[in-house]
């Protein structure tokens, strides 16, 4: 049995902590008296602007400081005599400088640095380790900085368009709805391609697509629960070569996020107001005309134009609005971070608002230098009306309506008049959640440090999509028993458990060399607790429970799952410039088959820092470094699917019976994929910075849901380790400070990535469509997830009958498109793109101006990318309404073809449209108050930015939104349909620190 | 733990400290591994633990159950494909049915299991209920009556339940496959059905149950009507004599896959409506009250179809009949009129017209009788799952004719040429199956 072997294995991971504490409580150094204080102020170099949120730590002790909004800051308990600063801050060079304590006034100065190789990265590594050791390109996003500058208030958009091949692909605009985030591309057919989430070191829930299952309502991602104002960093670890240690499900990377801590000095409040608008730019123009002819003449019909001038606007425009407050300061060897946020958005749509109160308290003790002990506690209680998508909204009906019936009841709306559907319709998500975590590090000897880590992310989720009891006059758009309503409810406990050991020992050996080894081990536990109720048919209006409906019917289950795994690492250092890192992980894990034993990821990685070498004499590049990565990681199958299974059902007479279910596949092994990463970093003139990856990365024992044969007997998918998908790409980010004067600063960014996925190996299996939909499906020596269909090249038109005729499609080479022309009814369908961009990027530029202003615009783009135009797919080619439908002639016969057949989904090519975009995203001007004027304030500083949020796109997509989708979080998820856009933002935030 | 650290000295929280974590650490290091990682499964049950003889009554109602699901989805998918039903909801994969626009790889008709109440499911249901019931039969042929109580009657109920799962397959699908054997044409299905039921028939007269008898006997007669062995099936079909025997399937409000899905689709969903050809249907001038269809003065889920209801089924719970009395006469009928029994033949349709309140049939010549017991057929057996069968048997033209706009939600109706009425193998069962060559 696979568990045998692994007991000796838990034992010595379990036990190494031990050992090493009992090892060292005897050898514990004496505490020096703490009396000292320092204070002072960090400033930029060049436009002397102060540095607020840089770090002050006096080397030897554990007395840590934060720099306020005036760059001042207040070290206390120091011991006397001189002591040595260290400042470090994500953008500046870290710098040491020593003081005498006691002083006062001491002025620190920092100089921005476009490349930080000496920056702390803690994800992925065993404890926090300098950038210039490690073998990966790990991008850290400064977050403080983006929420004011950005303001970005949510955390996707804090991420999305600031690390080189993170893409963030939003679905639908509606407030509280949230992203999926994919790192380097697809590289998995079936398990999900969502990146591991930490917050301060604990695993936290990365579901997508959460919500109410019914009406379009599941759009909510858990990683926008956390309120950006909390976060200092985010550290994004890729691919598996930087994931290793992180063993199975790191496959498709890790997001570490990482909160504000205290810092010693006085007290500092901080409290912010931000508010704002949201609106659906010209919507009278972007919204689709319908057509049809109606008494012999074509007349038309614009849902928006019509309802505007009926005096009942079909959007409104949504309010924005949050405020918070924290407190963040430290007393003798007590360091805290205290804050506290509300948050109210409105939508365009009357059911949709979303609400969210946040909590968050992080304290550090360090009673000693030997040992200090961190909380990180995060309350989170959210109540979202998420409105509804495609089945039952003003979009669907609003698209799909007809001049035909404007003088009906519906006013020309398909099916129902938005007054009906707001009556009808009420979707909400209510979470309570806590996320919190205990950490404790302890270095018992000059040479090995220890760190243990317990946490827990407990999220509850109470979905209810609520059909409501209808007023009589609306019963006749829905029929009399849906309008007496109902009730889907799904109750949902999600909770994720860690505890997280790594201890490290350094040793410094001859010749230079450093050695630094690492051990370490991890057990999280994952378990889902779901209670579902369908309740159907109130009696009466007002009723919204499930106790008052006639029908209810409920079903209750939990599902677990738990990873358990350990590492070793080995690091050699030779004069901090040349470092090779080897490790392995071992994983064993619950979803694994019987016959699976331990999964083993290696990996191994090389930095080697050229421009501190003697022989380096190029004045013009101040810094290269030059470094390379391999390594594994894994994706680890569905809980259950390693077993064959019969599922409880009831039978004749009520009786229990049971019925199969899963076939199970006892052979089940994790997804592994390896991946080599290598590229540079530089810096020129100390201006501009250069960041460069190449990755290749191959997915073998690709996981495949893999139908069965029905005649076998159990109706679901097999999993299947079967195949290899080959992804690879290119990533470079670049940075300059075009000017730095003291009245005028000017910054660049810009970021670019490239990726490329294929399905190099299915097993020799046929294409496999999803759920019967023939437009999309995963075939072999294609792109994951691609677009297929019959690819129209000629046809004539036939006036008479008013079709195209004759029409002749590409016959492909094999499903590759190119072939000769063949009859459109034996053509086979062929490739024609993937919904993954092959290109994304940002740029972004920051103006500085006299010290008080700052101006700020990010733009971002996705290349390559196609997207499945549902919305005109079913206007032109099922309801007939689009003025080719009436207007044949007008049109290339070619056209005609595909939207005269496209109702069965193979004729696609004019639908499945380019989905690539360039967006404005983010527009700002931030005014820093000046100090004699916040002061009248009582407040030691004050800002205040006006933002702009996705005020323009240049795309050529025909539908509403290219970033739009219907469904977040699935394989197939290239389709638009009568999705709410991505809406305009403006944005006002008020901050004031006393 | 805080409160340690406070209020003494560090000395003490390192001592303290480092017994918890030592205590803690080896408590962990004792519990038993295996125990963490073990798959929990509260809501499933393994395949294993199921293979026992004191699960043998268990196995046979699930068979049963599944039996019954699958056979409500089936009336619906046929009846849709067919000329019975129309559709009427709005989910882009449904409207393959009634367009009759089935291929290898749709979804709906191939992949859908059990439960299902928008787009009704075909294959994979009745796929299912046949490996129940044929894997619980082939099991207590193995076990010994001493093992199992009441083996012969458990017997007889497997066996009747993998028989119709058979015919089922047979009238519907062009070919089909059990347990990943080779493709088998309509006819090798029909003829394992008709060695089930011929072993339903011996275990039921030893277990002296007259109902899983009578199944058994107009399952085998209906077998062999679409083996064309009519003497045959007029022979079994004599043998029920009893004119209240009905084997019903059950339904009930209890959970989805219990519930009528003939009545679901047009009282509760709205997503389905009775065929025009199935709406006032008289006899010479006296409505016919075998099919009675009202307008439900509402339209389907596509905002368009007006939905006309079947007062058939007019509960969730409604009972559906897999085989009755009148089904056997009617085969009896066609057995005789084939065998030049004219006379015969017209007196069971008479004695039906009777019990229905219509007036009588005249007869006519040989042909004219059989159109006559078609005719018959259709409306006796209307929403049993009968007619798709009787279509591609009959060989009757099905309307609106293929190439006809299908109205509402765009394209034409099919079948498309070269493919016939019948459900194609489905790609899931072609290139999942290892004794089936797979599709290019």
């Amino acid at each position: 049995m696979r568990l045998v072997q692994f007991r000796w294995l838990l034992s010595a991971i379990t036990l190494a902590p031990a050992v090493a504490i009992a090892i060292a409580a005897p050898a514990r150094a004496q505490a020096p008296a703490s009396t000292g204080t320092i204070t002072g102020t960090i400033l930029a170099t060049g436009s002397e602007a102060p540095v607020a949120n840089a770090q002050i730590a006096a080397q030897g002790t554990n007395r840590v400081s934060l720099s306020d909004a005036n760059g001042r800051f207040r070290l206390t308990g120091l011991p006397a005599g001189d002591v040595i600063l260290e400042i470090r801050r994500v953008g500046f060079r870290p710098t040491t400088q020593r003081v005498a304590s006691g002083t006062d006034g001491v002025r620190i100065m920092l100089s921005e640095t476009p490349l930080e190789l000496n920056a702390l990265v803690v994800t992925g590594q065993a404890g926090a380790v300098e950038k210039r050791a490690i073998g990966n390109s790990i991008p850290t996003i400064n977050a403080a900085d983006a929420v004011q500058s950005a303001a970005a208030n949510t955390m996707s958009s804090l991420i999305n368009g600031r690390a080189p091949g993170v893409v963030v692909t939003g679905g639908t605009g509606r407030a509280g709805a949230g992203t999926v985030i994919n790192i380097r591309g697809r590289s998995t057919l079936s398990l999900s391609q969502q990146p591991l989430i930490y917050i301060d070191g604990v695993r936290v829930s990365n579901d997508v697509g959460t919500g109410p299952r019914v009406q379009g309502g599941n759009v909510v991602s858990r990683l926008d629960d956390i309120n950006p104002e909390d976060i200092e960093t985010i550290e994004i670890i890729k691919g598996p070569s930087a994931a290793t240690l992180y063993g199975t499900e790191a496959a498709n990377g890790v997001v570490q996020i990482i909160t504000k801590k205290g810092g010693s000095g006085a007290p500092h409040f901080s409290a912010s107001v931000r508010e704002g608008t949201q609106w659906f730019m010209d919507a009278a123009s972007r919204w689709p005309t319908n057509y049809a002819v109606v008494g012999g003449s074509i007349q038309s019909w614009n849902a928006v134009q019509s309802e505007a001038a009926r005096g009942t606007p079909l959007f409104n425009t949504g309010h924005l609005q949050t405020y918070e407050l924290n407190l963040r300061g430290g007393e003798r060897a007590l360091n805290y971070y205290l804050s506290s946020s509300y948050d109210h958005d409105t939508g365009i749509e009357p059911t949709n608002r979303a609400g969210r109160f946040t909590g968050h308290a992080n304290l550090s003790i360090a009673p000693s230098p030997l040992y200090d002990v961190s909380t990180s506690l995060h309350v989170i209680k959210g109540l979202s009306y998420l409105g509804n998508d495609y089945g039952s909204s003003r979009f669907f009906s609003g698209m799909f309506g007809s001049p035909a019936t404007v003088n009906t009841p519906t006013r020309g709306f398909f099916g129902a008049p938005p007054d009906a559907l707001d009556a009808a319709y009420l979707n909400s998500q209510a979470i309570n959640r806590f996320t919190g975590s205990v950490q404790l590090n302890h270095r018992p000897v000059q040479w090995f440090a220890q760190r243990v880590t317990l946490g827990l992310d407990q999220t509850s989720e109470d979905n209810q999509a609520l059909s409501r009891y209808l007023p009589p006059q609306y019963v006749q758009f829905f029929g009399a028993v849906a309008s007496q309503g109902g009730l889907n409810q799904d109750l949902r406990n999600i909770s994720y458990a860690t505890a997280d050991y790594s201890g490290t020992a350094t040793f410094n050996l001859p010749k230079s060399l450093v050695s630094t080894s690492s051990i370490g081990g991890q057990l999280y536990r994952k378990r889902i607790d779901s209670t579902s109720i369908t309740a159907t048919q109130f009696p009466a209006p007002n009723l919204t429970t499930a106790a008052a409906a006639a029908i209810v019917k409920g079903s209750q289950n939990y599902v677990t799952n738990t990873t358990l795994g350990m590492f070793v690492q080995q690091q050699m250092g030779w004069r901090d410039r040349l470092f090779l890192t080897g490790a392995v992980r071992v994983d064993n894990n619950s979803a694994f088959g019987k016959d699976v034993k331990l999964v083993t990821y290696p990996k191994v990685s090389g930095s080697w820092v050229v421009s501190d070498e003697g022989f380096w004499h190029i004045a013009a590049v101040d810094q290269l470094r030059l470094r390379a990565a391999y390594g594994l990681s894994g994706q680890q199958p569905d809980a259950f699917a390693a077993l064959q299974t019969y599922v409880p059902s009831t039978g004749p007479l009520d009786q229990p019976i049971v019925t199969p279910q899963f076939p199970g596949n006892q052979n089940l092994k994790p997804e592994r994929s390896q991946e080599f990463e290598t590229g540079f970093e530089t810096s020129f003139f100390r201006r501009v910075s250069l960041d460069f990856t190449y990755y290749n990365k191959s997915t073998h024992d690709a996981i495949l849901s893999k139908g069965t044969a029905p005649s076998a007997g159990f109706p679901n998918p097999q999993f299947v380790n079967i195949g290899r998908i080959d992804n690879h790409g290119m990533e470079l980010a670049l940075t300059a400070n075009a000017a730095n004067r003291r009245n005028f600063g000017w910054d660049i960014g810009a970021s670019v990535a490239s990726n490329h996925d294929r399905i190099a190996d299915m097993g020799g299996l046929p294409p496999i469509v999803f759920s019967g939909l023939p437009d999309q499906h995963q075939e072999q020596g294609f792109p994951i997830s691609g677009f297929y269909s019959k690819r129209v090249l000629s046809a004539t038109y036939d006036p008479t009958t008013k079709r195209a005729i004759n029409a002749l499609c590409d016959g492909g080479i094999g499903d590759a498109p190119g072939g000769p022309p063949v009859s459109c009814a034996t053509a086979p369908q062929v490739f024609v793109g993937t919904s993954t961009p092959k290109v994304s990027g940002a740029v972004n530029t920051t103006f500085t101006l006299w010290r008080w202003l700052k101006l700020y615009a990010m733009g971002d783009f996705r290349k390559g990318n196609k997207l499945l135009n549902a919305t005109d797919l079913i206007r032109c080619s099922i309801f007939l309404v689009c003025d080719v439908n009436v207007n044949p002639q007008n049109y290339d016969p070619k056209y005609l073809v595909t939207v005269q057949n496209a109702s069965g989904l193979l004729y696609t090519d004019e639908f499945v449209q380019n989905a690539s975009f360039w967006r404005l995203r983010e527009l700002s001007a931030t005014v820093t108050v000046p100090e004699r004027y916040a002061a009248r304030l009582n407040a030691s500083a004050a800002s205040i930015t006006f933002a702009g949020r996705n005020l323009h796109t240049w795309t050529r997509y025909k539908g509403l939104d290219p970033e739009a989708r219907s469904q977040l979080g699935i394989q197939n998820d290239g389709f638009d349909q009568a999705v709410t856009p991505t809406l305009a933002q403006f944005i006002t935030t008020f901050t004031l620190t006393f | 733990m805080i409160s340690i650290f406070v209020s003494h000295g560090a000395g003490r929280t390192v001592r303290n400290l480092t017994v918890m974590g030592a205590a803690l650490i080896a408590a962990a290091a004792c519990y038993d591994a295996g125990k963490i990682l073990d798959q929990d499964a509260p809501s499933r049950v393994t395949a294993t633990d199921l293979d026992n003889p004191n699960y043998a009554q268990l196995l046979v109602t699930s068979a049963v159950g599944d039996f019954e699901c699958a056979f409500t989805q089936y009336i619906v998918a046929t009846g849709l494909v067919g000329d019975e039903l129309i559709d009427a909801q709005l989910s882009q994969v449904g409207w393959d049915y009634d367009r009759r626009t089935i291929f290898p790889a749709s979804g709906p008709y191939s992949l859908f299991a059990c439960g299902q109440t928008q787009v009704p499911a075909l294959y994979t249901p009745l796929a299912v209920a046949r490996f129940d019931a044929d894997k619980i039969l082939k099991d207590l042929q193995g076990w010994t009556d001493t093992q199992v109580a009441n083996r012969q009657n458990l017997m007889a109920q497997a066996a009747v339940y993998a028989g119709y799962s058979l015919e089922l397959l047979g009238e519907s699908m062009c070919s089909a496959a059990i347990d990943l054997g080779p493709e088998m044409s309509r006819q090798q299905l029909f003829a394992a059905a008709e060695a089930r039921f011929t072993t339903a028939i011996t275990a039921a007269t030893a277990a002296n149950n007259k109902t899983m008898l009578n199944a058994a006997y107009v399952g085998r007669a209906r077998a062999r009507l679409n083996e064309n062995n009519l003497t045959g099936a007029g022979a079994d079909a004599a043998l029920v004599t009893d004119p209240a025997f009905v084997l019903n399937a059950t339904y009930s409000a209890t959970i989805t896959r219990r519930e009528n899905l003939v009545w679901s689709q047009m009282y509760r969903g709205l997503y389905s409506a009775v065929d025009p050809s199935f709406r006032g249907v008289t006899y010479l001038g006296v409505a016919d009250p075998r099919v009675t269809v009202v307008d439900a003065g509402t339209v389907g889920t596509d905002h368009a179809t007006e939905i006309w209801r079947q007062t058939k089924y007019t509960a969730v719970g409604s009972p559906i009949p897999i085989a009755r009395y009148a089904e056997a006469q009617l085969i009896l009928a066609e057995a005789d009129n084939a065998a030049n029994n004219t006379a015969a033949a017209v007196s069971i349709i008479n004695a039906l017209h009777t019990k229905a309140g219509i007036p009588p049939y005249a007869g006519g010549t040989q042909a004219e009788v059989q159109a006559q017991i078609i005719e018959e057929r259709r409306r006796e057996l209307f929403l049993e799952g009968q007619r798709f069968g009787d279509l591609i048997r009959y060989n009757i033209a099905i309307q609106p004719a293929p190439g006809a706009p299908f109205p509402v939600k765009g394209g034409s109706y099919g079948p498309n040429t070269g493919i016939q009425l019948c459900f194609p193998l489905p790609d899931v069962e072609r290139n999942n199956n290892p004794n089936i060559g797979k599709s290019s």
